[in-house]
């Protein structure tokens, strides 16, 4: 059951690569299917699990193909499998090549968060890697090349790193746990020090590239910038989870000694991707690169949340990931739409004025800006609160950073919407359509989302609690 | 969870349900409004309807509220300022994760009953003043409007109704995202946009601030509902947490500063009038920036555990009080002085608040929002008569063409200026008496000084613009009952509004002090009789003496805006140049061209790469992992 939650999108993936495009529409309707599923599985989040063998002989019990689906997971691959579905809708004019790769893209970070195995952890890891390499040599507009090349040099860099480091804990025979997926799995054995530390290092690299956080944050401006919208949107939204995910899965879990040795250069990795980000996103001259850098500045922020390893931190944390998926990508879209009709990438010099041609696009704009900048009554507060107050109760003035994080968030964010929607109108853009019925019916769940966790935001942390609580533990335990 | 309010920790369960059922009406009308209003394409009559009727309603639901809840003669508070007697209106639970648990409750008694009447009350006014005032806007426009409108007035019944505060800081920051859509209103003229961002920015400054406070007392205490917080046993904690109520206070107080335009975080309010002058009237002199005030006496708990801060608070308020009278002495602009006048009044109720005379500090709400509204009404009248003219130099025997704005400036003047009985002199002198009695010398001599110079600004304003001949703009009376019949109101109000302060003063325990009344009355009766010499013919050589270098200084706001520019927000953007073309734009290339070389020297040896097909990588990964797998296991 949990198999067909990323096998439905990959086997998608296939069917579109082979048929072409008079089968385009099988990716998203499997992509559909797929999130219907799963939404239909949110009772049983916390329990459901399933595992066979996968290597048998003598190297039985070193790898085994095992889902489980937590809270957290349900969490995550719900997202996924929106975003997905929305990201392949939005960019199905792109052709099947472009859909096949984009769906796939989304099978493996659904089983990526499913996963309940080092190997698996590391395919599905990899499963996403290659389809956003080819999106980005493939699609890419202008620069792509380069921009694929630092993608590759980062991405490959980091994916070394992860291997070395879970081949290590795989050969020790240590078994991912389940991270609050209660039975039939291992609760995770500690890994003595001497071991942990260099283990911990190797996967935080390969976390810090994906996330990505200062100074491995040197692919994610091209990226984001020369991938087609759609795609920005899904690598941007749910590929950056994966290293943060990581961390939660695994560092805190499996290696605490390792994080130990870690926390101070960890949080000194996320003050300055808080505020390295922060700053380049103020400077940065077109809408796309300025997001790239806000997710940055945003993510450093759940890095130092999880860092601290204390429920209510890492709690926001969660809350974090999910609204920045669900912000980050409706951002792109719009970025995509408005790009599609000035027929191309845009400055922020040459936009203005857009609010009165296009006052629905605006005010979707202006609504997604607000849940990323963190408005309290949007997705993206909640969040902040919990990690603001957990981080204050590990160090206040780790929280004081964290506030100016968001003053300097609302300085990016209110350039990007003002200079994109307000001021005198430009006369080249006095014609520029307004959202159409198929746009607007793909913003409107993820602006429903934004406002509904927003002003609701309880049942995120609540399915997210025995994840969380289990990340504690095995972290405080190694700490006594 | 249930939807339906629950009996809480005091009170009887019926009556908690009645209250509870019309505070929460009182709140969801405004948002549906605001909701219908954004995203539905309505005819223009019905957009009116909605975004008056919301607020009418929400009107209703509050007098109900305050008929079957504590009321507003309900003194809030016990002993050590801790939260006595309100009633608590369970919903349910906004957020848990961790140990931070956020109740989602509401909170009444009689702070919130007044805030929550005069919000509705004094925002139903202004909202039929809209219906025609906003007349001359595109249908797309009107809609967006009364949108923003109801959005705020929604935002800042949550901020006065929330039972904890991460729920007050949704409001509170609600009413920071309404301003800002309605300052940049205008979104086409620049200075409306760099005024809505600037205001935007120093909101949130105070967000943060309101968030860290959060943190520092959920530290302390453990909780942030209100119940928890601010009962005497809350406050034990934060008192005995060596420092914790000193930080809350100190943060508590900047997000007020913030949001009630006081130093230090003042200078966006004067900007802010930028947007239509129905907004400034509701949102920059009658409630938002209020909200401050609110806080601080919701908070008065806390201020008390820490004379320090409180005191801070205090004689900061009464400076902004002085420097903001004096300020407006200067001004040109007839919306700036208005401004300018309400950042110096409510640095009255702050004041008076943060010293603990939070019966008077809060009847100063009441009856500034009946006068303040009306002078921003009449000022409205007077720009749409003369073609959106703001500059008091061009205006000149308004009076004339415009008899009832004349008659209600001359009201709202008078209340303002603290002359018995007009209704400011009740609330403005409980302050000022409150400050004398408790020995608060520093803070009491500032207002003094404000209360001199306030009817001098005042009345200078009124002869230059009503009195003597006209002097340049063209005037014609605007047309349009909802125009006039809510300037009215206002205006009977600022004259018999002081009897509910001198109510609500009596009923939560506190006496006027006749020596202060008398020395107020003769400080305002001197502001008036400078301004009447000097001004009352109206001319406008009698202004003359404005010019000065002085006059300059003061309406570039004594530099202020120049020296955050020159500290903070110039260097931060260089700051931020620098890094993006120095370190982004050309070292980390550089240091990434090195990476590559070295990897491409290293596995020069091997076919496998020196064939540049990328797409063998694929293969060599797998490949890769099922070797180290097998040595691993080797190993073992």
């Amino acid at each position: 059951m949990l198999t067909l939650l990323w096998a439905l999108p990959a086997l998608a993936a296939l069917a579109v690569a082979v048929g072409g495009r008079r089968v385009s529409w099988l990716a998203p309707a499997a992509t559909g299917v797929a999130l219907a599923l799963c939404i239909a599985l949110w009772p049983g989040a916390g329990h459901l699990g399933e595992s066979a063998h996968w290597l048998s002989g003598p190297y039985g019990g070193v790898a085994r193909y095992s889902l489980g689906l937590s809270g957290l997971s349900w969490l995550l691959v719900t997202m996924t499998l929106l975003l997905t579905f929305l990201c392949t809708l939005a960019g199905l004019r792109l052709g099947p090549a472009f859909t096949a790769w984009l769906t796939l893209l989304g099978g493996a970070a659904s089983g990526l968060f499913l996963a309940r195995d080092l190997m698996l952890f590391y395919i599905f890891w990899e499963g996403m890697l290659i389809p956003a390499y080819f999106l980005l040599l493939g699609f890419g507009g202008a620069g792509a090349r380069q921009a694929a090349w630092r993608f590759l040099l980062y991405n490959v860099g980091g994916s070394v790193a992860l291997l070395l480091g879970l081949a290590t804990l795989i050969a020790m025979r240590v078994h991912m746990p389940g991270l609050g997926v209660a039975g039939g799995f291992g609760a995770g054995r500690h890994v003595p020090s001497a071991v942990a530390v260099p283990v911990a290092v190797a996967l935080m690299i390969a976390f810090a590239v994906k996330t990505p956080l200062w100074p491995l944050h040197g692919w994610v401006a091209d990226t984001y910038a020369s991938l087609p919208a759609p795609a920005a949107a899904l690598v941007a939204a749910v590929q950056s989870k994966a290293g943060l995910y990581g961390m939660l899965a695994l560092l805190l879990p499996l290696l605490p000694a390792g994080l130990a040795f870690l926390r101070p250069v960890l949080i000194a990795v996320g003050l300055v991707s808080i505020l390295y980000g922060g700053l380049c996103a103020l400077a940065a001259r077109d809408p796309r690169r300025l997001l790239a850098y806000s997710s940055v500045s945003h993510l450093g922020l759940v890095a130092i949340a999880f860092t601290t390893a204390r429920a209510s931190a890492i709690s926001g944390g969660v809350i974090q990931l999910v609204a920045h998926g669900l912000f980050t990508a409706a951002l792109f879209l719009l970025i995509g739409m408005l790009e599609s009709r000035m027929g191309g990438p845009v400055t922020l010099a040459e936009m203005g004025g857009l609010a009165r041609s296009a006052p629905a696009l605006a005010g979707a704009l202006v609504l997604a800006a607000m849940a990323a900048l963190g408005l309290p009554g949007l997705a993206g507060f909640p969040g902040e609160l919990w990690m603001l107050v957990g981080i204050f109760r590990y160090n206040p003035a780790l929280a004081v950073v964290g506030g100016v994080a968001l003053v300097l968030a609302a300085a990016y964010l209110l350039r990007l919407i003002q200079l994109v929607l307000h001021g005198p109108q430009r006369r080249e853009q006095a014609d520029v359509a307004d959202l159409r019925a198929g746009e607007r019916w793909l913003l409107a769940p993820l602006a429903a989302l934004l406002v509904l966790i927003g002003l609701w935001p309880r049942p995120v942390p609540q399915r997210a609690a025995p994840a969380v609580a289990a990340a504690v533990a095995s972290a405080r335990a190694a700490r006594v | 969870m249930s939807g339906r309010p629950r009996a809480g920790a005091q009170g009887e369960g019926s009556a908690i349900a009645a209250v509870g059922l019309s505070a929460l009406l009182c709140l969801l009308l405004p948002l549906a409004g605001a909701a219908l209003l954004a995203l539905v394409r309505l005819p223009r009559q019905v957009q009116g309807l909605v975004g008056a009727g919301s607020v009418l309603c929400a009107f209703i639901a509050a007098v109900a509220m305050a008929s079957a809840g504590p009321g507003a003669g309900q003194d809030p508070f016990g002993t050590h300022g801790a939260l006595h007697g309100g009633a608590r209106v369970v919903l349910g639970v906004w957020g848990a994760g961790g140990g931070l648990r956020v109740p989602l409750d509401l909170w009444v008694d009689g702070l919130s009953t007044v805030f929550v009447l005069v919000i509705t009350g004094v925002g139903f006014l202004i909202h039929v003043y809209s219906l025609a005032y906003m007349g001359g806007e595109s249908d797309a426009d009107y809609g967006r409007y009364f949108a923003g409108m109801n959005l705020f007035v929604a935002a800042m019944l949550l901020l006065v109704l929330a039972g904890s505060l991460p729920l007050l800081l949704v409001g509170w920051a609600g009413v920071g995202f309404a301003s800002y859509l309605l300052i940049g209103f205008w979104y086409q003229r620049p200075e409306a946009v760099v005024a809505a961002r600037k205001a935007f920015l120093l909101n949130t400054v105070g967000d943060v601030a309101l968030l860290l406070a959060i943190a520092v007392i959920w530290r302390a205490v453990g909780g942030v509902g209100f119940g928890t917080v601010l009962g005497s046993h809350g406050l034990a904690l934060l008192r005995g947490h060596g420092g914790a109520a000193t930080a809350a206070a100190l943060l508590l107080f900047l997000a007020a500063a913030a949001k009630s335009a006081q130093l230090p975080l003042q200078s966006w309010l004067s900007d802010a009038m930028e947007g239509p002058t129905p907004v400034s009237a509701l949102i920059h002199a009658a409630t938002m920036v209020t909200a401050g005030v609110y806080l601080i006496a919701r908070c008065r708990g806390i201020f008390a555990a820490s004379p320090g801060a409180a005191a801070v608070a205090g004689d900061l308020g009464a400076l902004t009080a002085a420097a903001a009278a004096v300020t407006a002495v200067f001004a040109y602009d007839l919306k700036r002085l208005l401004a300018y006048s309400t950042m110096s009044q409510v640095g009255y109720m702050i004041a008076g608040v943060a010293f603990g005379a939070v019966a008077a500090g809060v009847s100063h709400v009441v009856t500034h929002a009946f006068f303040k509204a009306l002078l921003f009404m009449c000022a409205g009248l007077v720009m749409h008569a003369t073609g959106d003219e703001r500059d008091m130099r061009r205006y000149g025997g308004l009076g004339r063409v415009l008899p009832l704005a004349r008659w209600g400036f001359l009201l709202g003047a008078l209340a303002l200026a603290g002359i018995p009985p007009f209704a400011g002199f009740w609330s403005k002198d409980a302050v000022m008496g409150a400050l004398l009695s408790g020995g608060h010398l520093p803070a009491y001599l500032l207002l003094a000084l404000a209360a001199l110079v306030t009817p001098f600004y005042i009345f200078r304003a009124y002869y230059l613009t009503f009195g003597g001949e006209a002097r340049g703009a063209a005037a014609h009376a605007p047309t349009g009952a909802s125009l006039y019949w809510p300037t009215a109101v206002l205006a009977v109000l600022a004259v018999v509004g002081g009897a509910a302060a001198v109510g609500l003063q009596h009923a939560w325990g506190v006496a006027l002090d006749p020596s202060s009344m008398a020395i107020s009355t003769v400080l305002a009766l001197i502001g008036f009789g400078a301004a009447w010499a000097r001004y009352r013919s109206g001319a406008a050589a009698a202004d003359g003496w404005t010019a000065s270098p002085l006059g300059e200084l003061a309406r570039g706001e004594w530099g202020w805006e120049a020296a955050w520019q020159a500290v903070l927000i110039r260097p931060t953007h260089a700051l931020a140049e620098w890094l993006w073309s120095g370190w982004e734009g050309a070292a980390r290339p550089a240091l990434e061209g090195l990476a590559a070389g070295a990897v491409a020297t290293a596995g020069r040896g091997l076919s496998m790469w020196q064939s540049g097909l990328v797409r063998r990588y694929a293969l060599a990964m797998f490949l890769g992992t099922a070797a180290v797998l097998l040595y691993a296991l080797r190993v073992r």
